[in-house]
């Protein structure tokens, strides 16, 4: 019992040493917290390779006392000037920005560009709060729909101050459809890095397994060789055919297939969602809706088995489960490769049929990934000329890193460079992509303030038409009013 | 008169006693007052002013005075987020209640190898939830998991979890019981500060085990349930992570939680006003709650000291 | 200190046979139901750990698996062949060195500030009897009750203003100033257990408030201050969103962003992400081990009461 005491007494008297002790560590740290400046003062400007080892701002504040801001640290050297590029890539691709940007800092001596990949479940947030602070990166790229909303709330810059000089044709130089996917209210708010068309993919060995000698060239043949494929046993799926319609693991949607049953402007015309006046889009919600016979939880299962939902990519095609899908370039250029090797010789690329009988092929639905410049960025001058830059403009060799990104060209230009003219020799589907960029029924969704809640009322109202709670046209209604109310909300 | 003045005096000696406690209370929790001025009040009352104006974070707010409470009552997906933010909280709260205390009764038994199993119930709370998500993702997955797996070996089919409309939410309550880790401790912490002659006492009086349980564990953990009751109220009122990474709201809007819907409104409509009346109201609903439960806590918690 | 009879106790009926006879010759009884409890107890436990283990194994599982094992239905079990260099390659596949560093300045200084604070600001909360006290600790309580997602923004810009923003400040410096509200309520219930006598002896004793605080209050609450420090610990080393929000420099990332980074926009390596996160998981395992002896001893303490 005295043991015990004389332990307490010793405990004690050792917290007292400790309260002393920890008392003045907290003083020394926050004396080191506050001397260390914002952890981002320009020594010399991060390396953009993305090495392991930079050293951590503690030390090599420049800057000492100042206030460092968030991004735009003063110039380092004689009249350079540093941007930020926030992008929401990781992995591969993520390396690809860096190298991109690695690229472009050797090339010239005027503009340091520092690359920041921000995790994309809340890049958004990231950049709303910078852009609220008014300290955000000088160039971030987009993918979520949001750039329509972004221009009309003024979050983000108009171009057209910087269309001067040798990017005054810059609209031109673009495909068409590229530049609409850019345009808001006639004036450029974005410019894209990268562009993705789609394309029919078919699996070979389960086409041979299911009788079919050559892949469908209408939508109807689509449509019979599909059903062909599907294999389930009970609840067990086991092999997928085709499937249109969105599963809550993610999914085609109404854009995605706009294009085949020659929906105008995807729905949106004169200033307004009018989805139930065309008659084109009916037809498309009911083909997909022909669908619907299919299990669409065990579908959902399946796309979510292949981690479809918690940020990775593979999909029940390149697993080899799947006979036919609708997909970009990137699939065969870095899904296949990377998550299943073995898919590789067993699959070919095919426009996607059309709907109107007859016709071969038609254009597709494009999107990429779009550079905006922020409201409040410091150098939107020279955050302009990088976004031309990576956008390929004045710089072919970017269509080096097209191989590896899955990427397709934003100009007819870049595709009729001898290094893209290479690829398409080495590749043969790539010039199946490329051609759908020139194609006049290709589109771009076109930028609204609502296009955010487009996409969701699409994923809803189609989720409905595979679990048969909606018919094709209460869906379409759905789409519109949804889209619609958000317009007048920001109006 | 003497006895006036002794009154006086002891009253105002009384005074100065109740003003030295007052600036001592106050000089203890100076720290937490500083915090709140600055980094808790502003934010706070920003929101509150943000509710009452059109806020698309890039210009600044612009009046609109009650017009988004008024949207909100009209917006039907906002009541289909307040009904699954309710029946979550409702089944949640106290089916980890009753788990995590059940627990944290098993892990107090006197049985070798113990540390190993505290740990072993602790785990999953310490698992990323880059990590988590994914295996839960895969656990529970309807087709190809091991947990329908097992079901079909005891021949009951399995549902359709996390894509299923109906079982949606309590997938989630069933995951929430492998973060019953946090509170588990906290019990346990409690459950050891349970004075052995308790126990003495109640078996003297021929108590039972539930009965021990009953008089004895319970009142005398009572303040550790009213934490973990408060915050786990607090934490299925704000749940959305988990919607979020997984399910993103579906299916067919059934994981579509209050957060998850205030979250969209802010960052993908830049409706940071509307977003912030709908902050406001959860603010109220559940702040009356909270003060309800603290208000009739003396009723039930037990503190040693009064 | 004379224990209080409960009164429910005292009213219920002595229960006879509430114990085994003792006979001659049941001894061989006795010892075999005493056996047959313990594996009772210990079966119940392995299943319960077994259950709890699972994700983790899982985990473990996948991350020796080559990729295509990884990501097949109906899952594998066994990897063929296990391939420990999973282990080697996901960690030389990011900067994992400086993502620990990171995270460790961020856990432990946050730990430091959580220890400081809260426990002074649960003291001031609990051990002094102050007007307007409780009702101060509801507001504190409060300020948990509005979802962060709309305090984001007025607190970024505000962060900004300081010059903060880039760096780990607005992370580590509020729980310097009682920013945990979690921490400091949970130390509060502790602090009320704590009979008031003893701190009554002392002041009349004459000692002042910071010596009960640090003398008797403290080392009596080494268990709650372990939990804290704990928890404190685990949640900064799997703090996401905050890192997310408020750091703008690669360099500065921690591991709960790094892990995230493994996460491809196109594909992920689901076996290194799984090694990876393995790797970040092992030192909260083995800490949680280390610790939570803590919970246990010492409290006995709090049994020599008045």
């Amino acid at each position: 019992m005295t043991a015990a005491r004389e332990t307490i007494g010793r405990r004690s008297r050792g917290s007292r040493r400790r309260a002393l002790l920890a008392g003045s560590a907290v003083g020394a740290a926050a004396l080191m917290l506050a001397a260390c400046g914002g952890g981002s003062s320009s020594s010399g400007g991060a390396t953009s390779g993305g090495g392991p080892g930079t050293t951590s701002g503690g030390g090599g504040g420049a800057g000492g006392g100042t206030i460092a801001t968030g991004n735009n640290a003063a110039s380092s050297g004689k009249g350079t000037v540093n941007i930020t590029w926030w992008n929401m890539w990781s992995g591969a691709p993520a390396t690809l920005s860096k190298q991109m940007a690695a690229q472009y800092n050797s090339s010239q001596s005027k503009i340091h560009v520092t690359v920041l990949n921000v995790p994309s479940a809340d890049g958004d947030a990231k950049l709303l709060s910078a852009i609220a602070a008014g300290d955000p990166p000088d160039l971030f790229t987009e993918w979520n729909p949001t750039i329509g909303e972004d221009a009309q709330t003024g979050a983000i810059q108009s171009f057209k101050q910087f269309e001067t000089g040798k990017y005054a044709n810059i609209q031109k130089w673009m495909y068409p459809v590229v530049a609409d996917g850019g345009l808001y209210k006639g004036n450029l708010y974005a410019i894209p890095m990268s562009m993705n068309s789609e394309a029919l993919y078919y699996n070979k060995s389960i086409m041979k397994a299911a009788g079919i000698s050559s892949p469908p060239k209408t939508l109807a043949q689509l449509d019979a060789d599909q059903a062909k494929e599907w294999k389930i046993s009970g609840s067990h799926l086991e092999q997928i055919g085709f499937y249109p319609l969105p599963t809550s693991a993610g999914g085609g949607d109404l854009q995605t297939f706009g294009p085949y049953f020659g929906v105008k402007g995807l729905g949106y015309e004169h200033g307004k969602y009018d989805l139930t006046s065309q008659p084109g889009a009916l037809a498309e919600v009911k083909w997909m809706q022909s669908f619907n016979k299919y299990p669409y939880s065990s579908i959902s299962a399946l796309n979510a088995a292949y981690g479809n939902v918690a940020g990775g990519a593979e999909d029940p095609f390149s697993m080899g489960k799947q006979g036919f899908t609708l997909n970009g370039i990137w699939e065969a250029a870095t899904n296949i490769p990377a998550s299943n090797p073995a898919m590789k010789n067993n699959f070919g690329i095919e426009p996607f049929p059309a709907a109107k009988g007859g016709v071969a092929k038609s254009g597709s639905y494009i999107n990429g990934n779009y550079n905006i410049i922020p409201k409040g960025a410091k150098h939107g001058q020279q955050a302009f000329q990088f976004i031309a830059w990576l956008a390929g403009f004045d710089n072919p060799g970017i269509v080096n890193y097209y191989p590896k990104g899955g990427w397709m060209p934003t100009s007819p230009q870049l595709a009729a460079t001898s290094t893209f003219k290479a690829w398409e020799k080495r590749v043969p589907y790539v010039k199946t992509f490329v051609g759908l960029m020139l194609d006049k029924t290709s589109q771009a969704v076109p930028l609204t303030p609502a296009e955010s809640e487009y996409f969701t009322a699409n994923g809803v109202a189609l989720q409905n038409l595979a679990t048969k709670k909606t018919s094709p046209m209460a869906a379409l209604s759905y789409v519109d009013k949804q889209a619609n109310a958000e317009l007048a909300k920001s109006k | 008169m003497p006895a006036d003045v002794a009154r006086q005096t002891a009253g105002r000696a009384a005074r100065r006693q109740r003003n030295r406690r007052l600036r001592l209370g106050l000089l203890f929790i100076s720290p937490w007052i500083v915090g709140f001025l600055v980094f808790t009040l502003y934010p706070f009352l920003a929101t509150l002013y943000y509710s009452f104006t059109n806020y698309s974070i890039a210009r600044s707010p612009t009046w609109v005075g009650l017009a988004n409470y008024q949207g909100l009552m009209n917006d039907h997906l906002f009541w289909v987020s307040v009904w699954n933010t309710a029946y979550y909280t409702v089944l949640e709260v106290p089916f980890s209640t009753v788990v995590a205390i059940a627990f944290a009764m098993l892990l107090n038994m006197k049985v070798r190898g113990m540390a190993f199993y505290r740990t072993a119930l602790y785990l999953p709370t310490v698992v990323p939830l880059v990590a988590g998500s994914v295996l839960w993702l895969w656990l529970f997955n309807p087709s190809f998991g091991i947990v329908n797996d097992a079901l079909g070996l005891l021949h009951i089919p399995g549902p359709g979890w996390m894509f299923s409309a109906v079982w949606a939410k309590p997938t989630f309550v069933f995951m929430g019981v492998w973060a019953v880790g946090a509170p588990m401790v906290i019990y346990l912490a409690a459950l050891q500060g349970v004075p052995q002659e308790m126990y003495e006492v109640a078996d003297l009086e021929g108590a039972g085990p539930w009965q021990r349980t009953r008089h004895v564990t319970l009142p005398m953990i009572s303040p550790a349930i009213l934490f973990n009751v408060v915050l786990a109220l607090v934490a299925a009122a704000q749940y959305f992570t988990q919607a979020f990474v997984m399910t993103q709201g579906g299916p067919d809007d059934a994981t579509m939680f209050y957060s998850l819907y205030l979250y969209e409104q802010a960052f993908s409509y830049l409706h940071l006003g509307y977003a912030s009346a709908m902050a406001w109201i959860l603010f109220v609903i559940v702040v009356v709650i909270t003060l309800l439960l603290f208000r009739f806590s003396n009723r039930w918690v037990y503190y040693a000291n009064e | 200190m004379t224990v209080q009879p409960i009164p429910e106790i005292a009213s219920t009926p002595i229960r006879s046979a509430a114990v085994p006879l003792q006979l001659p010759g049941r001894k061989k009884g006795r010892w075999f139901q005493r056996l047959w409890r313990q594996g009772l107890k210990h079966l119940v436990l392995l299943v319960m750990a077994l259950l709890f283990i699972f994700p983790l194994f899982w985990m473990i599982l996948t991350s020796l698996k080559p990729l295509p094992q990884a990501v097949t239905f109906p899952p594998t079990w066994v990897p063929h062949p296990v391939l420990w260099s999973n282990y080697p390659k996901a960690m030389a596949s990011q900067p994992f060195g400086q993502y620990f560093y990171h995270t460790l300045v961020y856990c432990v200084t946050t730990v430091i500030g959580v220890l400081i604070a809260s426990s002074l600001v649960a003291y001031g909360f609990s051990r002094i009897r102050w007007q307007g006290r409780d009702r101060v600790f509801f507001v504190m309580v409060a300020t948990l009750l509005l979802p962060y997602i709309v305090t984001l923004i007025p607190l970024f810009v505000l962060y900004h203003h300081l010059g903060w923003v880039g760096s780990y400040k607005p992370l580590i410096v509020p729980t310097f100033l009682g920013s945990s509200v979690y921490s400091t309520f949970l130390l509060r219930q502790f602090f009320m257990t704590i009979p008031e006598s003893l701190s009554e002896a002392a002041r009349m004793d004459g000692a002042k408030e910071l010596y009960i605080y640090s003398r008797i209050i403290l080392p009596l609450s080494k268990p709650a201050l372990a939990v804290v420090a704990l928890f404190q610990f685990i949640y900064a080393w799997n703090d996401f969103l905050g890192p997310l929000i408020y750091l703008n420099k690669q360099s500065l990332y921690p591991l709960s962003l790094g892990l995230n980074e493994m996460l491809g926009t196109y594909s992920t390596n689901w076996s290194w992400l799984m090694a990876a996160s393995t790797v970040a998981t092992m030192p909260m395992i083995i800490l949680f081990f280390l610790t939570q002896k803590t919970f246990i001893q010492g409290i006995t303490l709090t049994g020599v009461k008045g």
